[in-house]
């Protein structure tokens, strides 16, 4: 089964992420924010990480610059969760090594059409 | 999504809504009482992002509209360009309280009290909000239409670092419609300087879709920045889709591999029958591929149900050539036919690269290519009139109803074995159809009962569940027998026996074809594997019972040696698989030579030996410029006009030699003429006028060295600069393509009798075997290739000459280096000398080390980090206990210190 982490300061956001992967047969790992996420990695499998672009403390994309690092997750996806208003955020995130992003607020369908885009 | 789960979404979102309600209040009254804390903005605003994102996921859209506003507002002032004062704050702490009253609300769409004077003082403060530059998706109207488009997709080296999997963008256009995707590997460099991380492919794709480019471009959203793409739309809109939508991608790279093979066998073929103008057996087999590849394009076409292409389609225009050339071809097969003229056998080397032309533009390699108008009339194929002369086309629809005899009983016999699956039964149908079609056109109506009646039997079975039943196989082959009765009881003509393909003789690989006999070597060492895997259990159960240690060990070294010895036969076995015989590089020659000697009037006599020679795919794919040129230089310079040629006494046909050989664990090709050899005073000239060398050095030069200035860059001795070569540019590049395949090329020239050019090639770039040796307690590999002899003399024995030290080893004189002292260590002295005596034709000395280990084999990597530019290494390898060992470059450690001293 597909590792899924979702990291998000909004616990209904994470819900709502969590209850749309999990009945698409997806795992789903929560992390409130970008240290919470950095201490769940413990070396694990993960096939994509689906981070919001504002959080406290280190924002989605220094997370990750931070998770391209890893060697373990060099090459793993990263999706950013942004608002429309961040369009010149989504081209720093993907200089940090973002592979795509959805805009905010979504669909439950889009956000599994966009799983789809970059994992296979 | 079930009602169950809004549900449960929209009760936690109203939770954290309230919470962040508060949270927001606190901070907004905190920023009235300090408005230029910059935390505390920041603070606001994230809560109101939060608020307004989250509710609209769980689907509170006029909520999320409401707090939209107000974000805007702090969005400007986050960014300084609001004040912040007593009004926006109001401004929030009364959004606030609509926030809740939406929330508290029952139908939270309904607008709430205090809403409107809340956003009315909210406009007073941002003055112009800007507008959403949302992106509007056209909506395509009315029936979806299908378009091909030409997809090119050359990711950027770093694609992966972005996290991106490009199969998922091919999987991507996959879901729009039909894709054809053709991978390209040509961007993949040598094994050498691969970088694991890095991508070299890129995807060529041809898509039959309803969605348009937008979809397209959608596909290719994340990844705009990371490769470059272009979307074309085909022209030919109509053929394109009929073909590429109703051909599965499969059948039509199998047709294009399978007719390319086809063309290859045409040139053979052709060529042979115009050595020996009366060979039946070239004949045959030149027809043989042509009817192959007309059979191909008709079954191709008969998949094109309800599609019809126009004429100019190219693949309707391959088969009408293909056809017109077998037409042409057939009288000369009937018995007491005349031998094929000369003329005949230009006319299917062009049709055959008309034929090329247009399987290109059917594998999308190209666009452009048109069949000459001159060859069509040669043919007799003016537009309309593909068909011929009646006796012809019986003679082709004999041909068409033998070949699909041929598949129905292929089928039949794979019936009988119980093997009636789908494509067997697809199979048959679409032989039935083609049949159908040619009856038809040939108003055969006596075929059309069984026929029909054969089709119906296969559409009732591919319709059922179970397939063909017991009655319906019976039916078939009755139906099958009547058939080919009627077919073979149709006077006139050869009879179609004749037609019955007999196995090819020669089919150029130009995929991976592995033979036979190297897959049962492969399965018969892993057998032995398996078997000797065994005795590891019945060793384990002595060591517990305790047996006798001596016995035991002797046990253990046995089972030990001969896994070893099977490693080595399966590392054997896979590189021969790896290997394939130089005459798929070699056969593209004889048309070569044949197509320059007459441009340049002259006559070349070409021979071949050695095609049966190995080398690794690799290697074969990158030799095959190198040699192109070589053999241009040869027949454009090397050769004479036969009339020069018979002046000096020498036959006027020229006579090249392409050669290849096994020689001590390389390859050595060799390109000989008898040409007019190199004029070594003229290069030397040439050398000096360029500056390339000194005029003293020049003089000094032996003819032997002289040659080998053809190698320097920018030097041509050519008089005239002809269409063929004599640029001035290449012979360096061929050195450097094969020095970039670890090889070595030489020339040896004789004035007047002519020049060979020698290459020695490894057989394989991946593994190689080496002497493991030490200097100054570091050990080094020396690559077994490159060394021609090992022995130790006594010190004494050497002599210092000129500064140089030199000894006589098995009669030869040989400059000695010390490859301590290469390294800047310190040598150490002994008694005897340990020399590996180094000899790749233009290098030749003696590398003195302390010791000689083992010989090893190894897989050498390639250093990286800087590191590559230390030319005196090939690169590293990592030995069976984990060290990293540096393998040498000898070429390149000597001339280290040649040049020191010189």
């Amino acid at each position: 089964m597909k590792r899924i982490m979702s990291i998000d300061d909004s616990p209904s956001l994470r819900q709502m992420v969590a209850l749309t992967l999990e009945s698409a047969g997806y795992e789903v790992v929560e992390a409130s924010d970008a240290r919470d996420a950095l201490s769940k990695l413990a070396g694990r499998e993960y096939h994509l990480f689906l981070t919001d672009l504002n959080m406290p403390g280190m924002d989605g994309i220094e997370l990750t610059k931070k998770l391209r690092t890893i060697p373990e997750y060099k090459f793993v996806p990263i999706v950013l969760l942004t608002t429309e208003s961040q369009q010149e955020k989504k081209m720093q995130g993907k200089a940090a090594g973002a592979t795509g992003w959805i805009v905010k607020p979504f669909q439950p369908q889009d956000l599994l059409a966009t799983v789809k885009r970059v994992m296979r | 999504m079930s009602q169950d789960i809004i549900e449960r979404m929209r009760a936690s979102f109203r939770a954290e809504a309230l919470e962040l309600l508060g949270e927001l209040d606190t901070a907004l009254l905190a920023l009235e009482a300090g408005p230029e804390n910059s935390d505390l903005v920041h603070r606001v605003f994230r809560a109101i992002h939060t608020i307004k994102g989250s509710g609209a996921t769980a689907g509170f859209t006029h909520l999320s509209a409401v707090a939209h506003k107000v974000e805007e507002a702090f969005d400007l002032a986050r960014a300084g360009r609001l004040a912040i004062t007593g009004t926006l704050i109001d401004c929030g702490l009364k959004t606030c309280d609509v926030l809740r009253g939406i929330l508290g609300a029952e139908n939270p769409d309904a607008e709430c009290p205090g809403e409107r004077e809340v956003s009315a003082a909210l406009a007073e403060l941002v003055p112009t909000p800007e507008p959403k530059q949302e992106t509007v998706l056209t909506q395509v109207t009315g029936e979806p239409t299908k378009s091909a488009f030409e997809i090119v997709m050359r990711p950027h080296r770093g694609l992966f670092y972005s996290g991106t999997d490009p199969i998922t963008l091919l999987d991507g256009l996959r879901a729009l419609g039909q894709a054809h995707i053709i991978t390209h590997t040509d961007g993949v460099p040598l094994f050498f300087d691969l970088e694991p991380e890095s991508c070299y492919l890129w995807w060529e794709v041809r898509l039959v879709t309803e969605r348009g480019e937008c979809g397209i471009r959608d596909v290719f959203g994340f990844v705009e920045d990371d490769c470059d793409l272009t979307i074309r739309f085909l022209e030919d809109q109509s053929s394109a889709v009929a073909l590429l939508g109703n051909i599965p991608s499969e059948s039509l790279e199998l047709f294009a591999v399978e007719c390319q093979e086809h063309l290859e066998g045409i040139e053979q073929h052709a060529l042979a029958l115009e050595a020996d103008r009366s060979s039946r057996e070239s004949l045959d087999a030149l027809f043989r591929a042509v009817h192959s590849i007309k059979g191909n394009a008709g079954l191709l076409l008969g998949q094109l149900t309800a599609a019809s292409l126009t004429s100019e389609h190219p693949l309707p225009s391959l088969a009408h050539l293909a056809h017109a050339l077998e037409s042409r071809l057939d009288p000369h097969r009937q018995a007491g036919g005349a031998p094929v003229e000369a003329a005949t056998v230009g006319l299917v080397l062009e049709t055959r690269d008309a034929m090329q032309g247009l399987l290109e533009n059917i594998a999308g390699q190209s666009h452009e290519f048109v069949v000459p108008g001159g060859l069509l009339e040669q043919l007799g194929l003016r537009k309309e009139s593909h068909g011929s002369s009646p006796a012809a086309s019986d003679s082709a629809f004999r041909s068409t109803a033998a070949q699909c005899l041929e598949i129905f009983e292929n089928c039949l016999r794979e019936m009988d074995r119980g093997q009636a699956s789908r494509a067997i039964l697809k199979t048959y149908q679409r032989g039935l159809k083609t049949l159908a079609s040619a009856a038809a056109y040939q108003a055969r109506d006596d075929l059309e009962e069984p026929v029909t009646s054969q089709l119906q039997i296969l559409d009732a079975a591919l319709r059922e569940e179970e397939g063909l039943t017991p009655e319906g196989s019976r039916r078939l082959t009755e139906c099958y027998r009547l058939t080919r009765s009627k077919i073979e009881a149709a006077p006139s003509g050869a009879p179609a026996a004749a037609m019955r393909p007999t196995p090819a003789s020669s089919a150029a690989s130009t995929t991976v074809r592995i033979d036979q006999e190297k897959l049962d070597r492969l399965m018969r060492v892993v057998g032995e594997l398996l078997v000797a895997k065994g005795s590891f259990p019945t060793l384990a159960a002595k060591v517990i019972a305790g047996e006798d240690r001596v016995v035991v060990t002797r046990m253990l070294k046995e089972t030990g040696a001969s896994i070893s010895h099977i490693a080595e036969e399966l590392q054997a076995s896979v590189m021969a698989i790896r290997m394939l015989p130089v005459k798929t590089v070699f056969q593209r020659f004889p048309r070569l030579v044949r197509d320059l000697a007459r441009s340049l009037g002259k006559e070349v006599q070409l021979v071949l030996e050695g095609e049966t020679t190995e080398l690794d795919k690799t290697i074969l794919e990158q030799i095959g410029d190198p040699l192109v040129h070589l053999v241009r230089n040869a027949v454009d310079h090397g050769l004479e006009d036969p009339e020069q040629r018979r002046r000096s006494g020498k036959p006027g046909s020229g006579r090249l030699l392409l050669r290849a050989a096994n020689d001590a664990g390389n390859v050595l090709i060799q390109v000989q003429d008898d040409g007019c050899g190199l004029d070594s005073e003229a290069l030397k000239r040439k050398a000096v006028e360029k500056g390339l060398i000194t005029p003293e050095a020049a003089s000094a030069m032996s003819h032997a060295e002289a040659c080998r200035l053809v190698f320097l860059p920018g030097l041509s001795t050519a008089k005239k600069v002809t269409e063929v070569s004599g640029r001035g540019v290449g012979m360096d590049v061929v050195r450097n393509n094969i020095r970039g395949l670890q090889g070595t090329v030489d020339i040896v020239s004789e004035p007047g009798s002519g020049t060979t050019f020698s290459i020695k090639l490894p057989t394989s770039l991946i593994v190689s075997k080496g002497i493991l040796l030490e200097a100054s307690g570091q050990e080094y590999i020396l690559p077994l290739t490159a060394i021609r002899d090992m022995v130790k003399i006594p010190t004494a024995e050497a002599h210092t000459y000129n500064g140089h030290l030199m000894a006589r080893i098995r009669g030869e004189v040989y400059s000695l280096f010390s490859l301590a002292e290469v390294f800047g260590l310190p040598p150490r002295s002994a008694e005897e000398l340990s020399i590996a005596v180094i000899d790749s034709g233009k290098v030749r000395y003696g590398l003195i080390a302390d010791r000689f280990a083992s010989e090893v084999e190894v897989l050498v990597k390639p250093l990286s980090g800087g590191l590559e530019h230390c030319r005196e290494f090939h690169g590293a390898a990592i030995m069976g206990d984990g060290r990293v060992v540096l393998v040498l470059n000898p070429l390149e450690c000597h001339r280290l210190e040649a040049v020191e001293k010189r």
